[in-house]
Parts: structure tokens; sequence; C-alpha cells
């Protein structure tokens, strides 16, 4: 039977797995060059923790955490990427980026009201569970016509709050070229986008009419191309065409890029949207290496998340050592980085088993959405809280991706040391009185308030800090678990992704 | 007490801080030098200002301007509903409605506004165009003025109190901070400021003791090794000294601010005991802290239905809580120096809506709105504007929120006419649509 199993293995090999990694090739060249030595391997608990954080924006449970370190396969990091990429909480958390890049909000600055805003999300969503060809999806977005109902991948051109040939233009260009600085004669192509709205709520058609007066015949494309403009046709078709062709180096580029920096937390050309002759990519060649493998896997973004996640750039430990400490730049270890607004406020919901609820004021009267969907799953940028807002979830106002601010602040300190919200969360919660009414001794709460939290294990030295802080104050269990679980949330590991 | 405005940035070394050059710089287009960016600020002329400090009580849903500061007597019975009687203040020729006897007393300490108009008749546009002054339609999303004065006097504000305080909460309709970013949202107070027991979120110790939080962070502090291992990296540098903060706001006296038992009985009495009145009072306590920027939102005011019923009970809380803030402003000497400023985001339809479903409402109304102005270097004793007999058009003066805006900036010696580090294009105009025909300041009610 060994012969099927072998079988079965080939089958298996080229969809899930990545044998050699280029990528670790290219970063560790440079990496030799610049005379930095990289950080070792990080351990099983930072991975598992950290890819459940770039996937999905969430924590790993307790049974997914123990499940993970008794795991033997010498395989298992892969097969966790797999699953995980695999998983609705991938949709989730895509969803959510392309929301914030897209600006999908039901009022102001975007105004594309509720239904269209569920229409729209509904149409991502679906482009994401489909892994979707990227350049395919950039065509629909682009080529899109008719209602904003029932064709929602036009609320493209509806989610402007000046709806310009320009102001398109210069959106396109931040989103898919990721230039800042748009070249004004892209602006001809969305010249012939017309709108026929009703009211405010209602339904709103996006078409194209046909400019037979147009003096523009040709336009200078920014990489030197020359493009004709069609009589009588749509004048973004040839547009998308060039956009989107596999020739279009910088439209592959600015996705990977983009990708990579949402896993790895700086961009090899940072911003991600700040491509510019004198913005040099830190990594050339790896720039290059990748935007090459999107277009040679028919545009295929899990392909991309899969190559980087197996690297052995993406799982370097951020611990530092005093040679690579300097360096942001090159990859030689991964960065400490803040959670993101919604992963923060989700964190705290599993962990408490206690959601913060979330309403939408449009259309009267409110509506209220459901406890357990969480922050990742608002779907509107409309919908907010105070907390969401203070720890710099994207306005949608704009599509940069520094639109999400983490940088932290004296009120998300005040917030998770003293706040009502995390006290109450942490005196009603069921989930951790059950885990407190379960454990068998003080070191088995200890153990599961740290697989909670922090997803590892403690070390011998804090289950000794933590024995001694319950016989010196005279603690019952109770006391001990809420007193753990505000200082495991406060510790700089809970509030970092490392 | 005049204050000069300092903006000479390169000696003060708080002027800018490591973290917001990098944020700014970091961000902008090509990276802004640290002069440049240096200068941004420098660009404010030396002003002198009257003010240091504005309360902004926001009436959110919009109040009717008839019911409120603009009456109309004259007006057909569809119009003014049972308040047909204004009353007379002790300003001769200014009236208020019937419903505000405390304010009619005291005209003379404060100026009204009738001749607001915008034009947008939605709650989430009229927000943003009545405080941030600019218009609808641009690429960007601009910050409220709120966020705007806490930017520009962050460098001379030396309290501990965080510089932008909202009571109870934010504004949920956009995005206050615009392109400025949260680090200028407002800190929301949460809470009911009416309940006994009210402490700010975060900052008052609630229903823990402080010896138990001091337990606790000493817990904490043992066992946080993260810091240790990684001490080096600038990110845990930086969440520490925001953690310090946050530990001498919960632990030092300035918690005290919020602290509303410190106040008599007698004197919370006098704002009213509802949340309007103590929202007020506590404003006032964070004024005596310095605190550049307040906002009490008062909610409830978006009557569609049952208007009158519900300024029955509005009308009077409105009334007391105003009222004793302005007295009690003036009589600590406080009112020179503090901006006091009253109204919506629009007004409502002047004429009453007695078909279903409305059953006696009012809707939205953006043409014609009034707003209160007090302190801080605007006159008392003054009506600027007016609108028609029935209160449907403005007949003198139009006030854009534009110009009203920039009247609050100057009397805080803030040059309007700078610009704001953009974090994308590099600079943008503090109030864009500045300049546009007909725009002035409000000299009218500059004392």
């Amino acid at each position: 039977m060994r012969w099927l199993h072998f079988v079965l293995l080939i089958m298996l090999l080229p969809c899930k797995t990545i044998k050699a990694n280029e990528i670790d090739t290219y970063v560790n060249e440079v990496l030799q060059e610049k005379g930095i030595s990289p950080s070792g391997k990080c351990s099983d608990e930072s991975f598992i923790r950290r890819t459940y954080l770039v996937t999905t924006g969430k924590v790993p449970s307790i049974q997914e955490v123990k499940n993970y370190l008794k795991d033997n396969d010498t395989n298992k990091r892969s097969k966790l990427i797999n699953k995980l990429l695999a998983s609705n909480e991938y949709i989730d958390f895509q969803a959510l980026k392309w929301g914030d890049l897209l600006r999908i909000k039901s009022e102001f600055p975007s105004n594309l009201w509720p239904n269209a805003v569920q229409a729209y999300n509904r149409w991502v969503r679906v482009s994401i569970r489909e892994n979707k060809p990227y350049n395919q999806f950039v065509r629909e977005l682009l080529l899109s016509s008719g209602s904003n109902f029932r064709s929602p991948e036009v609320n493209f051109y509806r989610a402007f709050q000046s709806k310009t040939a320009k102001n398109i233009a210069a959106n396109v260009s931040l989103l898919f070229l990721g230039t800042r600085n748009s070249d004004s004669a892209l602006s001809v192509f969305f010249s012939q986008i017309k709108y026929k709205p009703t009211e405010e709520w209602k339904e709103e058609i996006v078409y194209n009419e046909n400019d037979i007066t147009s003096q523009i015949h040709e336009v200078v494309m920014p990489d030197g191309t020359t493009i004709e403009l069609p009589r009588n046709n749509d004048f973004r078709v040839p547009f998308v065409n060039w956009l989107t062709s596999p020739t279009n180096t910088q439209f592959a580029e600015v996705m990977v890029n983009r990708i990579w920096y949402w896993l790895m937390g700086t961009g090899i050309v940072q911003q991600p949207d700040d491509f510019r002759a004198s913005n040099i990519p830190s990594n050339p060649k790896l720039l290059k290496y990748l935007a090459n493998e999107l277009v040679t896997h028919q545009f295929d973004l899990q392909y991309i998340f899969r190559l980087i996640l197996n690297s052995n750039t993406y799982q370097r430990s951020s611990e530092t050592n005093a040679n690579n400490i300097r360096d942001n730049k090159y990859f030689s270890h991964y960065p400490l980085q803040r959670l993101t607004a919604e992963e923060i406020i989700d964190a705290i919901g599993t962990i408490s088993g206690i959601n913060d609820t979330y309403m939408s004021r449009v259309p009267e009267p409110f509506t209220y959405l459901p406890a357990e969907s969480g922050a990742i799953n608002i779907g509107d940028g409309s919908i907010s809280s105070t907390s969401l807002e203070m720890y710099g979830r994207a306005s949608r106002d704009v599509s940069f991706e520094s639109d999400r601010n983490n940088a932290p602040s004296t009120k998300q300190a005040l917030f998770l040391l003293n706040s009502p919200q995390i006290n109450d969360k942490i005196k009603n919660s069921k989930t951790l009185k059950g885990i407190t009414d379960n454990a068998t001794d003080v070191n088995n709460l200890i153990d599961n308030m740290y697989l909670l939290i922090l997803s590892r294990y403690p070390t011998k030295n804090e289950s000794q800090i933590l024995n001694e802080y319950v016989t010196n104050n005279k603690l019952n269990k109770n006391q001990l678990s809420n007193d753990l679980v505000w200082s495991l949330l406060n510790t700089r590991e809970f509030i970092l992704n490392h | 007490m005049l204050q000069l405005n300092d903006n000479t940035p390169i000696e003060d070394g708080h002027h800018l801080d490591r973290r917001n050059f990098l944020r700014i710089g970091g961000l902008t287009l090509g990276g802004l030098s640290l002069g440049q960016f240096m200068s941004l600020r420098a660009a404010t002329p030396h002003i002198i200002s009257k003010a240091q400090s504005v309360i902004y009580i926001s009436l959110d849903g919009g109040p009717c301007h008839l019911d409120t500061f603009d009456p109309k007597p004259k007006a057909p019975i569809d119009y003014t509903g049972p308040y047909k009687t204004p009353v007379n203040s002790n300003v001769d020729g200014i009236q208020l409605c019937e419903k505000l006897p405390l304010l009619a007393t005291i005209a003379d300490k404060y100026t009204l506004i009738r001749s607001m108009s915008h034009g947008i008749f939605g709650h989430e546009t009229a927000q943003y165009v009545t405080q941030t002054g600019a218009a609808l339609g641009s690429a960007i999303a601009y910050p409220s003025f709120g966020a705007t004065i806490a930017y520009m006097k962050e460098s001379n504000y030396k309290g501990s109190c965080p510089p932008f305080i909202t009571i109870p909460n934010s504004a949920s309709r956009f995005n206050e901070a615009g392109f400025l970013g949260p680090d200028y949202t407002a800190f929301a107070t949460g809470g009911s400021p009416e309940s006994p027991n009210f402490v700010a979120d975060g900052i008052g110790t609630g229903s823990i003791t402080v010896e138990h939080i001091t337990q606790r962070k000493s817990l904490l502090e043992s066992i946080d090794s993260f810091s240790k291992a990684f001490q080096s990296q600038e990110i845990l540098s930086r969440m520490d000294l925001f953690t310090q903060k946050a530990w001498s706001l919960i632990l030092g006296n300035s918690k005290d601010a919020f602290n509303l038992n410190k106040e008599s009985d007698k004197t919370r009495e006098r704002y009213g005991k509802n949340r309007l009145g103590q929202s007020c009072l506590l404003a006032r306590r964070l004024v005596e802290q310095g605190v550049p920027v307040i906002t009490v939102r008062s909610g409830g005011w978006d009557t569609h239905k049952q208007h009158f019923e519900r300024m029955d009970e509005k009308l009077p809380e409105l009334d007391k809580a105003l009222s004793a803030l302005i007295s009690d402003l003036s009589e600590r000497g406080l009112l020179k120096n503090t901006i006091v400023i009253c109204g919506g985001e629009f007004g409502r339809t002047p004429k009453i809506l007695y078909e279903p479903p409305w059953n006696g409402g009012r809707n939205h109304f953006g043409t014609a709105f009034s707003y209160l102005v007090a302190g801080g270097g605007f006159t008392g004793g003054k009506v600027l504007g007016a609108t028609d007999f029935r209160g449907e058009t403005v007949t003198e003066r139009p006030v854009h929120p534009s110009e009203l805006i920039a009247t609050i900036y100057q009397l805080l010696g803030i040059d309007f006419t700078a610009s704001l580090p953009h974090p994308y294009l590099g600079t943008a105009r503090i109030l864009p649509e500045w300049g546009k025909k007909g725009m002035g300041v409000l000299n009218e009610i500059i004392a």
C-alpha cells in the first residue's frame, strides 16, 4: 500500500505545500549584504498566535493552542496555515481589509446607504471565498455598471464625496497602482461614467455614456504605452486591459506588497500605497519575485499568502539581537505591532465571552447587529464604538492603509487599566467563571488563563510569582482569577502581535 | 487674564514630540522634514487671545430655533404651537421662548446668532459641516473644531487631563478627528454624570478600591516579562510612557476634576440634577483645570414626533443648566476666558407637521437656525442676524458655520488661515472654505 500513499502525497503536494522558499533567499541576500544577522525561528506559541492574528484577526482558543502545541507533526506550521486560510474567519478578516480600502460606509463621506453597503459587502465576501483571481476582481470592480443593489460592485463608483472623473482616477491609482500622485491623464477613462440618482437611500444606476465629442483620442500611460480611446465604446475597457495585463508589473507588485505589509507589518515598499521612483523597495528582487509568482499563478492571492506564511522570514522571532535591533526595513526579525482596534476589542470579547454590541443609526428605527458577530464583522464604516475609534479603526474616509492608526495612547492605557468596560467584563464573564470554577487547583487556573489570553503556558517563574501572590494576599480562586485576567490583559504581550 | 500665544516651537521641546513627528512625518508624501513640520505651527502669528477654553453644548438632533432662541410670536399658530408668548429678557428688545425664563434674566451675558444657515438637512452631513466648517464634496474629511483646537493648543496646555474631553459620549455621526487621526479624538467620560456614583471611564476608580488597584499594579509589573525581553524596541518605550501617564491620572489628583461629589448639593441643584445639568457642571470643573475643549452632548432633540411634549421636558433642563453654567463661570471670573456656545446641527421646520405620522412634530431644517454664544471675548446682550416672521428664511447677515468657527479660533489666538499637517497631502487649510465671497469674522459680536 506504500505506493498509494506516495501517489496521494504527490497529488496533494503541489497545491498545499511549498517546497523551497525563494523569499528567504532574497531576504537573506540583502541581510548579508547589509551585514545584519537575522533572528532565529519563533516559538510555536508565537507562531500560532501570530498566524491566527494575521490571517483571521482573532486569537486562538485554549483548545486550539493546546492541540497545536501537542502536535508532533514536523509539518504542523504549514498545516495550520492551510487550515486558517480555508476558514470563514479568513474571509471575515479579508472582507474587513477590503472594506477599509473600498471605504464601505453607509453615511458620510461615502454615503453608500445601508442597502448598498450590505450588497457590496456580500460581493466582496463572495469574491474572497471563491479566491477570485485578483485581476478578475479588479476588472469586475472597474468595469461595473448598473444598479447599486443588483450589481453591487458599481458601489466602487458611488463611494465618493465628489464623483468626478479626477477623484475616481486618483482612487484607482492609489488602490491598484499604489500611487498617491495620480497621473491626471488617467481621468479621461472615467469621464463617461454617469449616475442616474433617485433619492437618498434608494437605488442608483451607474452607467457609461459614450462621449462622441471627446477631444482626447489617445492617452500616454505612466509606463509609456499609448492607449487609443475607442469611439463609441466604454473608455474604461482599454484602461482596465492595460491595468490588469500580466505585463503591467506595477499592478502585481502593489498587490503582493500589500499582502506582505498585512502579514509582515512593513511593506517592501513602505507605505504600501506610496510607489514612486524616489521611494525604492527595500528588496527589489523580492518584490519582483513575488509579483512574478502572482502573475504566473493566475493572480491567486491565497497562493501569495501561503508562500509568505511558509517562509522562514515570516516565521522569525520578534526578539532582536544587538546586531539587528535597528533594522526595521530588511525583515531580519518579526516586528512588534500593536493589535488593531478590531483585534483588541474582539480578543477581549472572545476571552470574556462578552462581545460589544453595535448599532446602525440608519435607517431608523436603529438596527442592532447580533452580539456574537464582533467588531471584525461590522461591515459598515458608519457603525462604530468609542473604543474602536480610540484604537484607531480605519475611518473609511480615505483608501490609504495608514487610515488605520495603530499608535498607542494614554486613552488606550486608561481603557485597559481601569475602564468599567474591562472591569465589568472580567467581573461578569461566565466564560472566565467557568474556567475558574472548573480549575482543579491554582496552577491549573493559571495555566488556562495564560493559554486563553497569551496563547501559551506560564513559565515556572510566572507560576511561582502568582502562587506567592495568592498566599501573600490570602486570595480565593475568584479573586486570583480577576486579578490575573486583568494583569494579563495589561501585559505588553497581550496588546502586541509578536 | 490675557495670554500670549506662544508659538516658538524650536525651544519648546514638547511642542513636537517624537511620536507625532514620526507618525505625521512617516506618512507624508515624501515626508515633511522636521523643520517644515515645525514651521507649520510656527506659522501662527502672535495673536493675543482672550479665550483659553471652549465649552460646546451640542444639542444633537437639532433643536427648533422658534422654540429656543428665535421665537416668532407673530407667526400663525401652526408655527408657534403652544409657545405663543415669548419671555422678555433683561436686555431691551431680546425675547426668548417662554420655556427659557432663567436664561432670559442673563441675556446681557450672551449673544444670540439667529441667522445660522448651511442648507443641509441630513444629520451626519449637517454635523460635519457645523463642526468642521468645511463644505461637503471635498476629497478629504476635515477634523472638527474640537480636534483642531486640541491640536493647536496641546503645546501650551500643561494640565494633566486630556486636552479634548466630551461628556459623556463622542459624536457618532462622523469621524471627529478627521485627518488629524485618533490622537485628537475626544476623551469620552462615559457613564452618567447625573448618577451619584459617576466616575469618568478609565480615570475614576469606581467600585475597585485604590488599594486593590495598587496591588494589581504590582502583580502586573512583576509578571510583565515581555517589557524586559524586548525593552530596547521603540514601541515598548512609547507604550511605557503612556502607561505612566495613565497611572498618574488614575492614582493622582487630577481625577478630582471629574468628581462631582466635590461640589455642594446647592451647586449641583443649581445646574439641575439631570444629565445635561451635571454635564455642564463637570464642564465648568474641567475649565478650572484649563482643559482647552470640552463638548457636552445632549441628545433627544430630533423630535419628528411629539415635539412639544418632549420640549416641555427638555427646555427647562436646558434653561437651568445653561443659565447656571454662564452665571457660575461669570461669578468665578472664568467667563471672560471661556467661550460657551450652544446649538445643534440644524434647526427644525418652522411649520408644525400635524399630519400623520408626525402628529405635531418638526422635521430637519438647515435653512435657518440659532446659536447662543457667550464669554471668551464674545460680547453680551446682542442679537446677530434675523429670520423672517415665521423663521423660514434668513433675512439679515447669514452666518455660515465656518464664520462662527473662524471667530472662535480668533478668540483663542489660533490663526485660522494657517494649515494643518495632512498625513497624505502635506498640508491642508484649517478652514478650507475661508475666503469665499461674503465670509468674515463675526466682528459685530466681539467685545
